[in-house]
């Protein structure tokens, strides 16, 4: 049985949440690192790298890659593991939001739930291996 | 930012919300009234950015002046976006992606009216 695409069906809902994190990730990581850059470079580059990851993620899911799906959506998970936790502990190396703070809570958790679904998702659609 | 305006932008995001997750929930293809609606709010979420641009160059501006453009911007964009993306599977997927871009823009329409509150004077 070959794999199922990633983008039909409840895929297609998945796409569309992906796509608003991918925009809203994208819109903060801008106009932190366009408007206040010299603040917190670290916290600002990582909150550009979880949009680019949110963005590759979208379209991987989007067209099917399920390679660059499975690694971008595992990435999240880690990213909001880590970056949440870090930010729990140390909240002064964080000292502006990013969508992975406080494990997502400015975002209603989704961005901690979203790649479990994800994952689960991938999972689901992937067909037996010969 | 008119808040008459937004408010009402916001009302009928989240009606239409509701409406497309009963369509989604009854697998049913999105009815041409509601696609006409949902259209329709599409243009008046443009014509909303238009205006609060135009306020903004009058010299009105809220204090974070970059993010309010950057919400302004991305919240013309979610329903053409949701639109295109529903069409393929209308009926219960093609709808629940569009309630999901009626609830994103309801979100963003009240956080460029918080944005918009905190004015630099």
């Amino acid at each position: 049985m070959a794999d199922e695409p990633t983008n039909t069906g409840f895929g297609r809902l998945l796409v569309a949440i992906y796509a608003t994190f991918a925009l809203a990730a994208t819109a903060r990581a801008g106009v932190q690192l366009v408007t206040r850059y010299d603040e917190a470079p670290l916290a600002y580059l990582l909150s550009a790298l979880s949009a680019v990851v949110y963005v590759v993620a979208t379209i991987a899911l989007a067209r099917s890659a399920r390679t660059v799906a499975t690694a971008t959506v595992a990435f999240e998970l880690i990213g909001v593991l880590v970056v949440g936790t870090l930010s729990v502990l140390d909240p002064a190396a964080f000292p502006d939001e990013t969508v992975w703070s406080d494990f997502g809570r400015g975002y209603l958790f989704i961005p901690l739930v979203l790649p479990l679904v994800g994952l689960y998702w991938l999972r689901r659609t992937a067909g037996l291996r010969p | 930012m008119l808040d008459a305006l937004a408010n009402t932008l916001i009302g009928a995001a989240l009606v239409l919300a509701a409406l497309t997750s009963v369509l989604s929930y009854l697998r049913r293809p999105t009815p041409r009234p509601v696609s006409l609606a949902v259209l329709g709010l599409a243009a008046a979420v443009l014509l909303q950015a238009v205006i609060a641009i135009v306020i903004v160059i009058g010299g009105d501006r809220p204090a974070d002046l970059g993010t309010f453009v950057g919400y302004a911007l991305a919240s013309v964009l979610v329903l053409p976006a949701a639109i295109a993306w529903s069409r393929a599977e209308p009926g219960r997927w093609g709808n629940g992606v569009l309630a999901v871009g009626c609830l994103t823009l309801s979100v963003m329409i009240v956080r460029m009216g918080q944005l918009w509150d905190m004015t630099s004077g």
